[in-house]
Parts: C-alpha cells; structure tokens; sequence
C-alpha cells in the first residue's frame, strides 16, 4: 500500500469517527467530552487532509479544494474511488 | 337506558368499541341521560355501557330488544336528543338522531367477536429507548472496520 492509499485511509476513519460522533451529539448536545473529542477529530481530519491536498492534489473540486502548489491542474489526474488500491 | 321493557332513545355512529364499553364508570341515570343537542354532555350523565364485562354482557340482550312496533312508535323524532350514555366525547359529538328503520341504542358487538378474551387488567405494550451513554470507543482504525465507533452497538451478524 503506497503513502496515498495510507493518508487516504487514515482520512476515511477519521470522517467516520466524526460521523458517529456527529449522531451521538444530535442526541447529547451538551455532552462536553464528546464535543471535546469531536474538535480534536475535526482538527486532525483538517490536518490530513491538507497534508494529502498538499502532496497528491484536491480531494473535492468546485471550489471545496485548493489546487494545490502544483502548476498544473490535478484534479483529473488523481484517482478515482474506484482506481485507489487500498 | 337499558332497563327492562325500555328502548334506548336515540342511536350514534360510529358504534362505540368495545374498550370504551369497558370502562368502570358508574351507570348513567336513565332519566338524565337525554341532553339537547348543541349542549356538552354532563360528566355525570356520560357514562355508558358500564360495569363488569359480565354486566356488559348481560346488557346485550337488551340491546335489540324484539321489534315492538307500539312500542317504536311511542318513541319521540329523536331530532334533538343525542345520547350521552357512552362518555367519549368524540362519539357524542359524532352522535346522530336514530334513522327510521335502524336499530335503535350503541352498537355493541357479540362477545369475543373482534378480539379473543383478555387477562384481568391488560396493559398494553411499552416502547423504550435508553439513552446512550458515552464511554470506551473503538480506535479510528477499528470503528471503520466495524462499522460503529461505540462498541455497545456493535452486534455483527453471525454467518
């Protein structure tokens, strides 16, 4: 498994602990340690997904991704969902 | 309103269930139970088909009495008397003046008819959700692979 397949895996788990962290507050909306915990996931979250954007180019396109320091245009030529070999 | 020799004054739809016939409330007096119309039920004259099951029972037979036709004729128009005897204001407000030809009091269905004989004092089913409570959770890794962050809803299928 190469180092994009990596970060992209490490971004899949990291959305889905703040998904199920985001449905555990839409019941527990006081819950001060959860939404401890749901901060400290988004901010890792936002951090690998920079690191990846940085090093392999936009995740989302329209505007929800930055092109990245590269002097071309990436987004389609990244891998689609179904090209990544995890 | 049933007592014996005596017809009920006026006729409702729709036909009062049996759980509302079931209600232990005290028997209306039989004089009392005729308000107008566009006047509310007293609380004290709406209660209706009354008592034990067994009274209940007991009362069906008076229900429909054999057709009497001296009798059915002595009975007023009915156009402002409502009845009152079944203390479920959505009945009530429902209650229509008998139409000739129709049979006259509540319906009431035969015993076991719609549903089988119950226990003394039937509750029915409760619903409850306990609220979840945060604690242990499975690493990032493991809650993707599992499908849940929170290891008390994890419950895979065993295949």
């Amino acid at each position: 498994m190469d180092n994009q397949a990596q970060m992209l895996i490490r971004i899949q788990q990291l959305q889905f602990v703040a998904v199920e962290l985001n449905l555990f507050l839409d019941t527990h909306p006081d819950d001060q340690q959860v939404l401890a915990l749901y901060n400290q996931v988004h901010q890792e979250l936002v951090q690998c997904v920079r690191t990846y954007e940085e090093a392999c180019g936009p995740l989302l396109n329209y505007g929800y991704s930055p092109a990245g320091k590269a002097p071309r245009w990436l987004w389609a030529e990244t891998p689609w969902p179904w090209e990544i070999k995890y | 309103m049933y007592g014996p020799g005596k017809k009920p004054l006026v006729w409702s739809w729709p036909p009062v269930s049996r759980h509302s016939q079931f209600k232990s409330q005290p028997a209306a007096d039989p004089e009392s139970a005729t308000p107008a119309v566009d006047a509310p039920a007293p609380e004290e004259s709406a209660p209706s088909a009354t008592g034990t099951p067994a009274e209940v029972t007991a009362m069906i037979g008076d229900a429909y009495p054999p057709e009497d036709q001296s009798q059915a004729e002595e009975q007023p128009p009915a156009g402002r008397e409502v009845m009152a005897e079944t203390g479920d204001a959505a009945v009530d407000a429902q209650a229509r003046p008998c139409p000739p030809g129709m049979p006259m009091g509540p319906y009431v269905p035969p015993p076991g008819q719609y549903y089988p004989p119950e226990p003394q004092g039937p509750e029915l089913a409760r619903a409850y959700i306990p609220i979840q409570r945060f604690g242990p959770t499975f690493n990032p890794a493991e809650a993707l692979q599992r499908g849940t962050l929170f290891p008390e809803l994890y419950r895979p299928y065993n295949h």
